[in-house]
C-alpha cells in the first residue's frame, strides 16, 4: 500500500518532468553534452553508467529461484484454482516500474547525446534521490529500495496465504477508510493529482469587463444616514477584525480603549471633564459668593470665610458643589436669623446697610 | 550692564504674562511665534490616548518561536496542541467572566471605593473621579427599576439588546416615546433581527467560536417588535423606512423588503444608497432562472440611478454578493466583470469582499481553473494600505490562499498572498483562529506540495507549533514532503510532534510516519539513525501505554491499535544492530510478540523483515527471537518461512545451508533430541512453512514427535 503510493508519486513526478515541463529537457541537453567530453576522461565514468544499466536490467529480471524450480525443491500446496478478479491497481502497478524504465530510454533516445547518461539521470531524478550532478550507485538504489522488494514479490506467481490475507485486508482498509477520515479531504487531496495535466490556467482580467452603462458620474448623493445603524456596522466590524491583543502594549491600548486605565499622556484631571472650561479662578476666590447675605464682621463672617478657605482648597468638588456648600450655610443661618439677631451677629450692615443708606 | 540684562529678562516675563494673559488660562497651544528671548517651544500635537502605546507596540515584533502572548503567564503550561490552545485561551477568559458575573450578581457590594475622599464615600459609587464604567457593575433592568429614556439611550448606545427591549417596554411602549429614541431602538431592532449580540469585551471567546456559516434564508422575525415598532411610528419618514427595510433585507426577507421599498417610492420618500445596497443583496430570492435575476439586479440599479443615489463599494460587493450565489457559469462571470467595471468607471475600487466574491464566482472547485487572483493580488499590493470595510472582508485571505493551493496549485502566488497578509496591519484581516487555522492549512499544504524543500522546512519552522498546530490532513502532507526529502532528523522529531499536538492516537498518521522512517532509514547519518530507532521504540511504548490507560479508564470508543506492516517497520528500524545488549532488542520482541499474539490487524506487508530479522536475531545470540520470528511466518503462511527457517537454522548451527536441508529431511524424532529448543521451533516452522499444513496438524503432530522423541529418549 505504502510503496505503491511511493510508485504513484513517482509516477507523478515523472509524469512532471516528462509531459508538463518540455523545456527543461531542451535546457538540459546542453548540460549533458557538455559532460560528455569529462566523463570520457574519467575512467570510472563508463562503468559506472553500465552498472546502472546493469542493475537496472537485474531490477527488471526474474527472482533468483523461477516457479518451476521452487516446486520442484519443494512441495508445495495443491493449487487451488482462484478466480481472477480483475485488480486493476495491482496490474497496474507491476508494470509500472517497467514503464518508467522504458518511456526514460525513450526520451533519452529522442533527445540524443550520450543516451546512457541522460536515461540514468532521468531515472535518477525519478526515484526519488534528486541528485543531478552526480549519479551514482548508490544514489539509485537508495531511491529503489522499496520498490526492488516489491518487485521481487510480485512477480511470484501464486499468492500464499498471506499475501491473500495481506491484500484482503489492505483491500478492506482502503475501502473502509474513505468514509472514516472525512470524505471531503480525501476527495480534495485526490483531485489536484488528476488535474495536473490539465493545461495552464487561462487569465482573466477582472477589470477587462464592459461597463453597464447605467450610473454617470455626479454629484455623490448617499441619501439618508442611519446613525445607530451605522455605529453597529462599525461594532460588528470592529469585532470581525479584533484580535487578542500579542503584546503587553496592545493589551494596555485595549485596557485604555475600554477606560479601564488612565490615558496616556497621564492627567490627574482625567474624569473630571466637566470642570474643563470652568475657570481655576471660580474653584479658589470663593469669598465673593458670601457677598450679599453674610455679615461684614464678627464670628459668622469669620467662619464663613474659614470654610471658603477650606472649599478653595478642595481638589475634589465641583464649582457648583462649593457653591451649594455656601448656600446651605447661608440657609441655615437665614433660618436661625430671630437667635442670631437676638445675640447680634447677624448685621448685614456694610451690604445691605449701605445700600440701604444711599436710597 | 546687568541691569540691561535684568531688564530685557524682566520684558521677557512680562510678554509671558502678557500672552498668558490673552489665551485663556494659558490651555491654548502655544504660538509658533519666536519669544523674544530666543526660546520658542514647539507647537504641541495632539495625541490621542492610544498614540504612544501604538508606537511602543510597533516596536515589538513578532517572534515565531515564543508562544502567543496570552500563553505566557505559566511557562510551565504553555499549549503545544490546538485543543489546549483553545481550553487555555477559553479558561482564562472564563475567570474573567466569573468576576464580572460575581459583580454583577452582587452589586450592592461594589458601591464603595476606598480611594474616595471621606466625606463622599457614603454616596454611590458614581462619585469617584475618574468614573471607570467598565468596572461598574452593569445596570439591571427588570420589572421594579424604574427607568427614564436615558436608560434606553445607554442600552442602545452600547447594544444591549434585551435590556432595551425590558426598558422599552417599562417606559410604557410605543406611545410614550419621542420620535428620535424610538427610530434607534428600530434600527437596533432591525440590525440584530432581535437578538443578543456578541459582547465586545470577550475577545478570546469570538476568537475561538466555531465557525457560524450565515445562513442563506429567511429569518427574519415577521410580527416581532420592529414591525410592531414600524407601523406605529407616524408619519413614517425616510430613515423609518430605511431601518426596516435594511433590516428585512439583512435577514432575506427578500419580498417585503421590496415592497416596502415600492411603497416609499410611490410615496415620494428618499431612500438611501445603503438601503439599495441591502436590497440588490437579496434580489434572487425574488426570482429563479439566471436571466430573470439579472434583469431584476439590473433594474434595481437603474431605479438607484433614476433616484441620484450614487453607488459605493459596498454596492459592488452586494452585486457580486448575489451574483456568486447563483451559481456560476459564463453569463454570471461577464454579468460580473460589467459591474466591476462599472464601478471602476465611477472610481469606485472593489473592497476586499468584492474580491472574496469574485473569487467564489470564478474559481469552482470543479470548473476550469481560470486565475483571477494574480491581478487581484497585483492590485492589492499598489495599495497604500487594505482597510476593513465589512465584516465579510475575513474571508477574503483565506478563500485567496485556498485557491492558491487547491484551484491553482501556484506556491509563487501564494508566498504574495501570504507576503500581503503579513504587511503592515493587515493580519487583521485573518478573522478568527479557525479561519486562521483554515489559511495555514492551505498555506502549508500549497508549500509541501509544490515549494523547494528548503523553503518548506523554512515555512514550517516558522510556522509550527506557536503560530499554527497542522491537522492531521496536513501532518500527513508534511510526513510525505519530509520522506521525498529524506530528511530523517525532521522526521524523527515528527514523532514527538505528533504525541505533543495531540495526532499520537492517529494509527493511520503514525503509520505513515513509520514506512516513511523506513523508506529514508538507509541513507542517513549514524547519530540521525539512532535518533529513528529512538522514535520507533517510543511509537510502540506509547501504543502500550495507550492501551493499558484504555484498560484502567474503560474507554467507550477503543484506539485503533497499529497494523502489522506498522509493527514489521518497527521491527526493522529497531533490530538494525549488532550489539546484543542493544536495548532496543527488547522493544523487537515486544514487538513480534505482538504480531504473534494476533495484536495487530493484518499481516505484515513485507514479510522479508522478519525473515532478515531472524538471522540477525540468530547472528547475535538471540535464538528465542529468531523462532519467534520464524514461527510467525510460517503460521501465516508466508513463502519467506521456508527460506527464513533454512537460513536462520544455518546460522544457529553455524553450518552451510544445503547441510541444513538435508538435516531438515531428518526424522523429526532424531532433530528434536539434538537440537536446542529454539532451534527445534525453527526446524518446526520449517515444517509447518513447508507443507502448508494448517496449524493444529502441525501442533499434534509435533506433539506426538515430542512424545516420541521422549520415549526415544527413555529407550535410550
Amino acid at each position: 500500500m505504502l510503496s505503491r503510493l511511493r510508485i504513484r508519486r513517482d509516477i507523478k513526478f515523472f509524469v512532471r518532468c516528462l509531459s508538463d515541463k518540455p523545456p527543461e529537457h531542451d535546457a538540459k541537453m546542453p548540460e549533458v553534452k557538455a559532460k560528455d567530453p569529462k566523463d570520457e576522461k574519467k575512467d570510472g565514468a563508463e562503468s559506472s553508467t553500465e552498472k546502472i544499466q546493469a542493475l537496472l536490467k537485474l531490477m527488471m529480471a526474474e527472482p533468483q529461484i523461477s516457479d518451476s524450480e521452487y516446486r520442484e525443491r519443494f512441495t508445495t500446496a495443491p493449487e487451488r484454482p482462484k478466480k481472477q478478479k480483475p485488480d486493476v491497481i495491482e496490474v497496474k502497478m507491476e508494470k509500472i516500474e517497467e514503464n518508467i524504465t522504458k518511456a526514460a530510454t525513450e526520451v533519452a533516445q529522442a533527445i540524443g547525446g550520450n543516451v546512457k547518461q541522460t536515461e540514468a539521470e532521468l531515472l535518477s531524478r525519478v526515484l526519488g534521490k534528486i541528485n543531478q550532478t552526480t549519479t551514482t550507485l548508490s544514489d539509485l538504489i537508495v531511491g529503489m529500495k522499496v520498490d526492488r522488494s516489491r518487485d521481487a514479490e510480485e512477480t511470484a506467481p501464486r499468492e500464499t496465504r498471506g499475501q491473500q490475507v495481506k491484500r484482503l485486508t489492505e483491500k478492506a482498509r482502503t475501502v473502509t477508510q474513505r468514509p472514516r477520515y472525512s470524505p471531503r479531504q480525501q476527495t480534495e487531496e485526490q483531485m489536484p493529482k488528476q488535474r495536473k495535466s490539465l493545461a495552464q490556467a487561462n487569465t482573466i482580467d477582472i477589470f477587462s469587463g464592459e461597463p453597464l452603462g447605467i450610473f454617470k458620474p455626479q454629484q455623490v448623493n448617499y441619501g439618508t444616514k442611519l446613525d445607530v445603524w451605522e455605529q453597529l456596522n462599525q461594532r460588528e466590524l470592529m469585532l470581525a477584525t479584533s484580535q487578542p491583543p500579542a503584546n503587553y502594549f496592545q493589551k494596555m491600548i485595549v485596557w485604555t480603549e475600554q477606560g479601564k486605565v488612565w490615558k496616556f499622556p497621564i492627567d490627574n484631571e482625567q474624569g473630571m471633564e466637566e470642570e474643563q472650561n470652568v475657570h481655576f479662578s471660580e474653584h479658589i476666590f470663593i469669598d465673593s459668593h458670601l457677598e450679599g447675605w453674610c455679615p461684614t464682621k464678627g464670628p459668622i463672617r469669620h467662619f464663613m470665610e474659614l470654610v471658603c478657605v477650606g472649599l478653595s482648597k478642595n481638589a475634589f468638588y465641583t464649582a457648583k458643589e462649593k457653591f451649594d456648600h455656601i448656600m446651605w450655610y447661608k440657609e441655615y443661618f437665614e433660618s436661625k436669623q430671630d437667635v442670631l439677631k437676638e445675640i447680634g451677629v447677624w448685621e448685614l450692615k456694610p451690604t445691605s446697610g449701605t445700600s440701604e443708606a444711599t436710597t | 550692564m546687568y541691569s540691561n540684562i535684568v531688564l530685557s529678562r524682566q520684558w521677557a516675563r512680562l510678554a509671558c504674562v502678557c500672552r498668558y494673559m490673552s489665551t485663556i488660562e494659558g490651555q491654548k497651544l502655544p504660538q509658533a511665534a519666536r519669544s523674544s528671548d530666543g526660546i520658542s517651544p514647539p507647537p504641541r500635537i495632539a495625541r490621542s490616548p492610544t498614540d504612544i502605546l501604538q508606537a511602543l507596540a510597533a516596536t515589538v515584533g513578532t517572534d515565531p518561536s515564543a508562544a502567543h502572548y496570552k500563553y505566557h503567564d505559566d511557562p510551565y503550561l504553555i499549549p503545544q496542541s490546538n485543543y489546549r490552545k483553545r481550553s487555555y485561551a477559553l479558561s482564562a477568559e472564563a475567570g474573567r467572566k466569573a468576576a464580572a458575573w460575581i459583580r454583577d450578581e452582587h452589586a450592592e457590594l461594589f458601591t464603595m471605593r476606598e480611594w474616595d475622599p471621606p466625606m463622599k464615600m457614603k454616596t454611590p459609587y458614581f462619585n469617584a473621579d475618574p468614573q471607570i464604567e467598565a468596572f461598574a457593575p452593569k445596570p439591571i433592568y427588570n420589572d421594579e427599576s424604574k427607568v427614564t429614556e436615558e436608560d434606553l439611550r445607554y442600552t442602545i448606545q452600547n447594544a444591549l439588546l434585551e435590556d432595551a427591549i425590558k426598558v422599552f417596554e417599562l417606559l410604557g411602549g410605543v406611545d410614550n416615546l419621542n420620535d428620535e429614541l424610538k427610530l434607534s431602538l428600530l434600527q437596533l431592532l432591525c440590525f440584530y433581527n432581535e437578538k443578543e449580540p456578541v459582547s465586545l469585551e470577550w475577545l478570546e471567546e469570538r476568537w475561538f467560536s466555531a465557525a457560524t456559516r450565515e445562513r442563506q434564508s429567511t429569518t427574519w422575525k415577521l410580527g416581532g417588535l420592529a414591525d410592531k415598532i414600524f407601523t406605529a411610528m407616524e408619519p413614517k419618514t425616510s430613515e423609518a423606512y430605511s431601518a426596516i427595510i435594511q433590516g428585512m433585507a439583512k435577514y432575506y426577507q427578500a419580498e417585503r423588503a421590496h415592497v416596502l421599498a415600492q411603497e416609499a417610492r410611490e410615496q415620494g420618500i428618499p431612500l438611501s444608497t445603503t438601503v439599495y445596497n441591502s436590497l440588490l443583496g437579496c434580489v434572487g430570492f425574488l426570482k429563479e432562472g439566471v436571466t430573470l435575476r439579472v434583469e431584476a439586479l439590473k433594474s434595481i440599479l437603474n431605479e438607484m440611478n433614476e433616484q441620484g443615489l450614487s453607488p459605493n463599494s459596498e454596492t459592488l460587493s452586494a452585486c457580486l454578493r448575489s451574483i456568486s450565489s447563483w451559481g456560476s457559469g459564463k453569463a454570471l462571470q461577464t454579468v460580473a466583470l460589467q459591474v466591476v467595471a462599472e464601478c471602476r468607471q465611477l472610481g469606485i475600487a472593489p473592497s476586499l469582499s468584492a474580491y472574496y466574491y469574485l473569487l467564489c464566482l470564478f474559481c469552482k472547485e470543479q470548473g476550469p481553473r481560470i486565475d483571477i487572483l494574480t491581478n487581484i493580488i497585483a492590485d492589492l499590493e499598489n495599495r497604500e494600505s487594505i482597510e476593513a470595510t465589512q465584516a465579510t472582508d475575513t474571508n477574503f485571505f483565506i478563500t485567496a490562499m485556498g485557491v492558491c493551493s487547491d484551484h491553482l496549485q501556484d506556491v509563487n502566488l501564494a508566498e504574495r498572498v501570504h507576503a500581503l497578509l503579513m504587511k503592515g496591519d493587515n493580519y487583521k484581516l485573518v478573522g478568527d483562529a479557525y479561519k486562521e487555522s483554515i489559511y495555514y492549512r492551505h498555506l502549508v499544504t500549497v508549500t509541501c506540495k509544490y515549494a523547494p524543500f528548503e523553503k518548506t522546512t523554512q515555512l514550517l519552522d516558522t510556522l509550527v507549533p506557536n503560530i499554527y498546530v497542522p491537522e492531521p490532513s496536513v501532518m500527513e502532507e508534511i510526513i510525505r514532503t519530509l520522506e521525498v526529502g529524506g530528511a530523517g532528523d525532521r522526521l524523527a522529531d515528527a514523532w514527538s510532534q505528533l504525541v505533543v499536538f495531540g495526532h499520537a492516537k492517529r494509527t493511520k498518521l503514525v503509520e505513515k510516519l513509520l514506512s516513511a522512517l523506513c523508506n529514508c532509514y538507509t541513507y542517513q547519518d549514524d547519530e540521525v539513525k539512532a535518533k529513528i530507532r529512538q522514535a520507533a521504540a517510543d511509537i510502540l511504548k506509547f501504543g502500550q501505554l495507550m492501551e493499558e490507560r484504555e484498560e484502567n479508564e474503560d474507554r467507550r470508543s477503543p484506539t485503533q491499535k497499529l497494523s502489522a506492516s506498522a509493527l514489521s517497520n518497527i521491527v526493522e528500524l529497531c533490530s538494525d544492530t549488532q550489539d546484543k545488549l542493544d536495548p532496543n532488542w527488547s522493544t523487537v520482541e515486544n514487538a513480534v510478540q505482538r504480531l504473534r499474539d494476533e495484536q495487530a490487524a493484518g499481516v505484515p506487508a513485507r514479510p522479508q523483515i522478519l525473515a532478515d530479522l531472524a538471522q540477525k536475531a540468530a547472528t547475535v545470540g538471540k535464538p528465542e527471537l529468531a523462532a519467534l520470528a520464524v514461527t510467525y511466518l510460517a503460521e501465516c503462511g508466508f513463502e519467506e518461512a521456508t527460506a527464513a527457517s533454512v537460513q536462520t537454522l544455518g546460522v544457529m548451527l553455524n553450518r552451510p545451508v544445503e547441510e541444513v536441508e538435508t538435516l531438515l529431511q531428518e526424522q523429526k524424532a532424531s532433530l528434536a533430541t539434538s537440537l536446542h529448543p529454539s532451534a527445534l521451533a525453527v526446524a518446526q516452522a520449517y515444517h509447518i512453512a513447508k507443507t502448508g499444513a494448517p496449524l493444529h496438524e502441525s501442533e499434534s503432530s509435533s506433539a506426538s514427535s515430542e512424545s516420541d522423541s521422549e520415549s526415544s529418549s527413555d529407550d535410550e
